[in-house]
């Protein structure tokens, strides 16, 4: 348990960089020294930054491939079910 | 008591003529189904006019082909302006009315050259022979003539009721001279009135004050009597009936509405419908037939022979009991009760049998008639035409002005609905420097019986016409029917509460120019006429025409050939290169329903006796409760027609009209239009609610309340014959005008602030089979599809337990092939080789429209054949609607 | 055109010349874009603005009265009629249609070609896409007959059992259309997120600060959401890219599979979308290059980019040049009368000159100027050839619509389209709609992406190193 000279105790703490680089080559630095809890804030998306922080593939890919499935086959039941519905005599 | 008749259309020449000629009470009958060559002078007897109807059918009898080797008649015709019977000619020469006399002469000369007949010899004998050069194609005339003389007895020469009396006269010669009367030309029997007065001779009584008290049945007599019916005593001025009215006392009109004669006189008695009365008539051929009321009098109308029965003082009735009188008096065989639920069930009396006469042609007593009244006016130049009336197709003599229907019925030959126009040869106006839609102004000038001249002026819009005659102007009667001052009507049931006024701004009024001398055609030199002139005025008239576009481009849509190809290639239909029918269909990606139902219906329209009367349009537009939309949303291409009949001028000598080309002397086809039926129907793939969808038994359907109004059905129906509905027709008011300020508005642009909902009057018109749509939804012909299937209910209900439920072959039919008086709309079921349909389909003629599109239309066409006279000058230009003539095989 | 380059004589000489321009000028830095961009909506409106949304909005509302007046009173108050049952319409819906697809082309498919350049342009780009797609869907809704029954084009169950014909491109249609639109939103939010953040961050007011902190959606620039946030940017330009070509392909197709004369042709859909991207392109032009000036953007949207999409221009436009020679030639080479008088007709027919102005001239003609380099980086010659491009546009899908619909297979029904005052005011009202919802959107959001346009400074690549000469180079 961390605490600052005034005796607070340390929630987290923060630092600033001057420049993408700098920052993209502290990232690497706090990776690996093996923190876990932490992060890097950016007015963009820095270029390799993910793997300077040690951050796999989004997992975003693939619940977007099952709403996409799922929505042609939707797409799909309707255009059949409503045709052969139609054809019913 | 005195009884006077005026017909504003029946032609006192005609009268004089065949009574003089062949008895008093004389009638003629043409017997065109026993005449191989007809020559027509001036006569639009085609025209389903008065005793037209069956001219029409025995004509068409004769045209009908049923295999190459069948033969035909061959009609020549002599007119000023195209007329149905123009349209149908073999041959066709352009002559101004006025020059028909000249040309009946040299016509009978030649007759009396070949057959030295007696008769046309002695009236021919001393009449002064025309002046200067003949104003038609010698070769022409010679060739026809020969044409005639080769079929003694079994040609025909029919002369029209406009012409002169002599001029009608020297015909009924030149058809003694071929032997024609008794043979083609028969005589029959009128019964006749000796008290019976003409409408002059009441005029002069008027003037003379002998007459107190008027009572006028029905007509119009200030709008439609001739003008200058007689002089007034003092200033020597010509009166009209208008004038003559005021001079009588009292004057009780029976009329259907308060019209310009209730104007001006003391009471007004409701006339009731016929549809409304009991009555009897007689055919022009003499037949006897009945008239039954199909509903009680709506606004309490008395029927003439009511209001005559009580000026005569006969006990009050309500039924049938006068027309029983005279139904009596023709000795029914049998039961008088039985005899009479006959007559009512036929419709006519099958024991009043009109007989043919013996009589002959009285050439001595015609010969000094002829010698007195031959006139011959010299012929119409470009500074001073003639002005020939005529009447309409669409509203006869005025009567039918307040008809919707027939106020938007396209004319057969113009197109142009909604008004009248003064018609005029391309040349002519372009002499006159006018345009289609530019007002005229048209001065007649008659010599005055004193000092001044009296000028007669009608400004009407100048609509050019191919074919028209050069230095001729034809304008048809019926239109301007301007209603002095028109009340709110009293009538019950809260119908015509508004100003009716449909007729008020429809047309000009031709009877303007129409005089008691000279009541069919005015030609300076004429008589009385000092001269006719007609003068552009600079301002133009919108009128609204159907279709602008009349040469047919080259296209296999209407496809004709001349006897002698046909009997070369019977299949010459069937070789349009281009438009060949698809030998195999190609395979459809898309699932079509099975048309397995037992029945098929399918429809055949024979383009060789369709005369283009457009009387299925409006036997359509009844049956099917299709709306009128008025005067502007014709113009702007709305008309709701769901059967049109598209008309093209066809020329051997190709023009583009978009330069402003104009066919020299086009013949005119004609092609009937309905929905084709298509059994790929483009319509169908493209709706994406569908609403329009094809039934098992082959008809394309639409389902009103599912259509949403995309308009892509209409956009992708390669014969445009989708109709939609752009206003609320049925529920809103249409057509009428609103003055906003400095604005005339029609009301159909401000529809949600007017009132909605039809008058009873106009839902108790509609058919209550068919579906009455409403805004923004297509429409189209159904092949009638509520006759099928009531005729499918009734066949279910005779079948029983019986395993065929099919409807008795040919049972049944569409309104527009019952109302064709041709027979040349054929609908059936195809799937039946021995229904009618199917047996038109076989014929060698039969053709499908647009077949390259593999859409499968139901509706197929029987080719045209016309048949020319190899001998005549224009025999090449005969023929030519399609392109088969000129394309080698 | 540019002269060849001669052979260079050194490595760094063609470095050089490889090396593209910067697509920020002035060596301008996040800070300077931060304050600029987003001045433009903190600053107080200037007058032009309020002039200029004073007349768009006037139009709009009018366009507004007249879909009112035509939806209570009838399609009869536009200028139909029954060879021509689609006219100015259907001419609207496929022109706006066809303005949407610059806004998707630069988002999508040139985010996926790793096209920098994109990043100034892309969001004003997709809200003209937005607005234009609004405009477009305008049409086929008010179009039909019956407006409120147009609920029978989507798929409901109901006690006829009558569902839709999938068979139609109508039906196509409407789900392209309403598909295109949800990506597009999805895509312009998704883009402008971050820079909502920005905005609520630098917020002096309680309400904006709300406002753009609900929309914002807690945004923090946290380098975990980045990664994600970049996934779902990939994605939605690939869920976008075949969307470019398949929207104005399947609008297309409701000519292409028709039976008209000059609509029946299997060239329509790679000429539609080559036209859409064509007049796209020009609409984006249109609006950029008078932002550009009146924000004083010159060193954002830089010459480069004028240049650039020129090219395009120049590009797209000579398919449809293409494109029209071809139709031409089609149809002389089936030997169909039909379609023989149709391509004649449309060049010598009653609508002649909106073929010889509308798409000879200003589609084919006017951008051949982009093939001289001084024509392109002169903003006047540029802003012309898009006024054409967006004229000839329009004439374009108008002589397509009208012209097959005129004069099709029976002469007997040819006939003439004039349009009413409700036709024009009509579109005129769209063209307020979408200029107003363009200069509201300049208003109050960012025009250019912040967080973008900050990747495609040297400053932002991570492995920049200063070179002796002062140079910026990349290890």
């Amino acid at each position: 348990m961390m605490r600052t000279p005034a005796g607070h105790q340390v929630y987290a703490m923060a630092a600033e960089y001057p420049s993408a680089a700098a920052l993209y080559e502290a990232a690497k630095r706090v990776r690996d020294a093996g923190f876990r809890r932490w992060d890097v804030y950016s007015p963009f998306p820095i270029h390799g930054m993910d793997d300077a922080m040690g951050l796999g593939k989004s997992w975003l890919s693939g619940w977007v491939l099952f709403g996409g499935v799922s929505g042609l086959l939707t797409a799909a039941l309707v255009v059949v079910g409503s045709l052969s519905a139609r054809c019913a005599r | 008591m005195r009884w006077c008749v005026y017909e504003p259309l029946l032609s006192q020449e005609q009268t004089t003529a065949v009574q003089s000629a062949f008895g008093a009470g004389a009638r003629l009958i043409p017997k065109l189904d026993r005449a191989d060559v007809i020559l027509a002078l001036d006569s639009d007897f085609l025209d389903c006019g008065q005793g037209d109807l069956e001219s029409v059918r025995a004509f068409t009898s004769r045209r009908r082909v049923n295999s190459s080797k069948d033969s035909m008649n061959r009609l020549y015709v002599v007119e000023n302006r195209f007329t149905l019977t123009g349209a149908m000619a073999d041959h066709r020469l352009r002559c101004p009315a006025s020059q028909i006399a000249v040309l009946a002469h040299a016509l009978a000369r030649k007759i009396l050259a070949a057959t030295n007949d007696a008769g046309l010899g002695g009236i021919l004998g001393n009449l002064q022979t025309p002046a200067g050069g003949e104003t038609f194609d010698e070769q022409w005339l010679s060739e026809a003539a020969n044409d005639l003389l080769a079929k003694p007895g079994a040609s025909l020469v029919l002369v029209g009721s406009n012409q002169p009396a002599a001029v009608q006269l020297l015909v009924y010669a030149i058809n003694a001279a071929l032997k024609d009367v008794g043979q083609t030309l028969v005589v029959r029997q009128a019964p006749q009135n000796p008290r019976t007065i003409d409408i002059s001779q009441l005029a002069s009584d008027i003037n003379d004050g002998r007459i107190k008290q008027l009572f006028i049945l029905g007509g119009d007599p200030v709008y439609n009597a001739k003008r200058g019916l007689v002089e007034d005593r003092d200033t020597k001025l010509p009166l009209d009936w208008g004038d003559l009215q005021k001079k009588v006392s009292e004057i009780v009109r029976l009329g259907y509405h308060q019209d310009a004669t209730s104007a001006i006189s003391h009471w007004h008695v409701p006339l009731a419908h016929y549809l409304e009365s009991w009555g009897d008539a007689l055919t022009a051929g003499g037949d006897y037939l009945s008239i039954q009321p199909m509903i009680l009098p709506l606004f309490g109308g008395f029927s003439e022979i009511e209001l005559l029965n009580a000026l005569l003082a006969g006990p009050k009735t309500e039924g049938p009991e006068l027309v029983q009188e005279t139904f009596r008096a023709t000795n029914p065989p049998g039961d008088f009760q039985t005899a009479w639920s006959r007559f009512l069930h036929d419709g006519f009396a099958s024991h009043v049998q009109p007989r043919d006469q013996t009589a002959s042609f009285n050439a001595n007593a015609v010969g000094p008639l002829v010698q007195n009244s031959w006139n011959l006016p010299p012929a119409p130049t470009p500074d001073s035409p003639e002005i020939v009336l005529t009447a309409s197709y669409a509203m006869d003599d005025g009567r039918y002005a307040n008809n919707g229907w027939l106020q938007e019925l396209p004319d057969p030959i113009t197109k142009l609905t909604w008004d009248n126009a003064a018609l005029m040869s391309p040349s002519f106006a372009k002499a006159l420097g006018v345009r289609t839609g530019d007002l005229v102004q048209i001065t007649i000038t008659d010599k005055g019986a004193v000092a001044q001249p009296i000028k007669r002026e009608l400004v009407i819009a100048a609509l050019v016409s191919p074919g028209h005659a050069d230095n001729s102007i034809t304008i048809s009667l019926g239109y301007g029917r301007k209603l002095p001052e028109f009340y709110e009507l009293p009538y019950a049931g809260g119908a015509l509460k508004e100003r009716p006024g449909i007729a008020q701004q429809s047309g000009f009024n031709g009877y303007f120019l129409r005089t008691a001398a000279n009541p069919h055609f005015a030609v300076a030199g004429g008589q009385g006429i000092e001269s006719v002139r007609v003068t552009k005025v600079g301002h133009t008239y919108p009128l609204s025409i159907t279709q602008e576009h009349f040469s047919i481009e080259g296209r296999g849509l209407v496809r004709e050939a001349t006897l002698e190809r046909y009997r070369e290639d019977s299949d010459f239909a069937k070789k349009v290169p281009g438009e060949e029918e698809l030998p195999h269909p190609p395979p459809s990606i898309y699932s079509h329903p099975p048309l397995d139902a037992p029945q098929q219906w399918g429809m055949n329209i024979d383009l060789n006796v369709c005369t283009g009367c457009s009387a299925c349009v409006i036997a359509c537009q009844a049956e099917n409760n299709i709306p009128v939309v008025g005067k502007l949303q014709v113009a702007h291409g709305r008309a709701m027609h769901w059967i049109r009949i598209d008309r093209y001028y066809a020329s051997r000598q190709p023009y583009n009209q978009d330069r402003g080309e104009w066919p020299q002397n086009p013949e005119v086809v004609h092609q009937p239009m309905p929905c084709q039926h298509c059994e790929n129907a483009p319509c169908e793939t493209v709706c994406p609610v569908n609403a329009t969808v094809h039934s098992e038994d082959g008809l394309n359907v639409m389902a009103y309340n599912r259509c949403v109004g995309t308009r892509y059905c209409a956009n992708n129906c390669p014969f445009k014959v989708r109709r939609f509905n752009f206003f609320d027709y049925n529920q809103r008011p249409v057509g009428k005008r609103k003055i906003v300020g400095a604005l005339s508005i029609y009301e159909e642009y401000f529809a949600p602030l007017t009132t909605k909902g039809a008058p009873d009057i106009i839902k108790m018109q509609k058919n209550p089979n068919v579906t009455v749509r409403m805004r923004g939804v297509m429409e189209k012909c159904t092949f009638c599809v509520q006759r099928i299937e009531e005729a499918k209910i009734g066949a279910i209900a005779l079948a029983g337990a019986s395993a065929d439920k099919r409807i008795p072959r040919d049972s049944f039919t569409t309104a527009c092939a019952q109302a064709c008086p041709t027979g040349a709309i054929v609908f059936g079921d195809i799937k039946d080789p021995e229904s009618r349909v199917s047996k038109m389909k076989q014929q060698d003629r039969n053709y499908r429209l647009l077949d390259y599109l593999n859409i499968g239309a139901r509706t197929s066409y029987l080719a045209r054949i016309r048949n020319p006279n190899p001998k005549m000058p224009d025999a090449e230009n005969i023929g030519v609607a399609s392109l088969v003539e000129k394309l080698p095989e | 055109m540019d002269a060849a380059p001669a052979a260079p004589e050194t490595i760094e000489e063609a470095e050089r010349q490889i090396a593209r321009g910067p697509l920020v000028l002035n060596r301008r830095n996040f800070s300077w874009l931060t304050e600029r961009i987003s001045a433009v909506v903190e600053q107080p409106a200037p007058r032009w603005w309020w002039v200029a949304f004073t007349i768009t909005a006037s139009a709009a509302t009018f366009g507004l009265f007249c879909l009112g007046y035509q939806i209570s009173t009838g399609v009869g108050t536009w200028g139909l009629n029954h060879p021509v049952g689609w006219a100015w319409d259907i001419t609207n819906f496929v022109f706006w249609i066809g303005i949407g697809h610059a806004g998707t082309l630069i988002s999508a498919i040139l985010f996926l070609l790793r096209q920098k350049w994109r990043t100034s342009i892309n969001r004003s780009a997709e809200a003209m896409t937005l607005f234009a797609v609004t405009c477009a869907a305008i049409f086929p809704g008010v179009h039909v007959g019956r407006v409120w029954m147009a609920w029978y084009l989507a798929p409901f169950p109901n006690n006829w059992g009558i569902w839709q014909n999938f068979r139609s491109p109508l039906m196509w249609d409407v789900f392209a259309v309403s598909t295109y639109f949800t990506v597009s939103v999805l895509f312009w939010y998704t883009g402008i997120v971050p820079d909502l953040a920005t905005l609520r961050d630098r917020a002096s007011t309680k309400i904006r600060k709300f406002l753009f902190g609900i929309f914002a959606l807690g945004w923090r620039g946290s380098n975990r959401h980045w990664r994600h946030y970049e996934m779902a940017y990939l994605l939605l330009a690939g869920l976008s890219t075949p969307l470019v070509l398949s929207v104005h392909s399947i609008v297309s197709f409701d000519f292409a599979t028709s039976v008209l004369p000059t609509w029946h042709t299997t060239i329509f859909p790679p000429y539609f979308v080559a036209g859409a991207i064509f007049g796209g392109f020009a609409m984006v032009l249109t609006l950029l290059l008078p932002c550009r000036a009146m924000f004083k953007l010159y060193d954002v949207i830089t010459p480069q980019h004028i240049d650039k999409m020129a090219k395009i221009i120049l590009l797209t436009g000579s398919f449809v040049g293409y494109a029209y020679t071809m139709e031409f030639f089609i149809a002389w080479y089936s030997g169909n009368s039909y379609e023989r008088f149709a391509f004649w007709n449309r060049v010598f027919g009653p609508y002649w000159w909106y073929w010889w102005v509308g798409m000879l001239f200003c589609n084919v003609l006017s951008p051949q100027l982009f093939w001289f380099r001084w024509c392109r980086y002169n903003v006047y010659v540029v802003y012309f050839v898009c006024m054409c491009v967006n004229a000839g546009m329009w004439f374009e899908r108008f002589i397509i619509i009208v012209g097959g619909l005129h004069r099709d297979f029976i002469p007997s029904s040819w006939g003439l389209f004039i349009p009413t005052w409700v036709d024009i005011w009509t579109y005129i009202g769209t063209l307020g709609i979408f200029t107003s919802l363009f200069l509201l959107f300049v208003r109050f959001l960012p025009m250019i992406a912040m967080s973008e346009i900050k990747t495609a400074v040297p400053e932002a690549d991570v492995h920049l190193v200063t070179t002796p000469g002062g140079k910026e180079r990349t290890r």
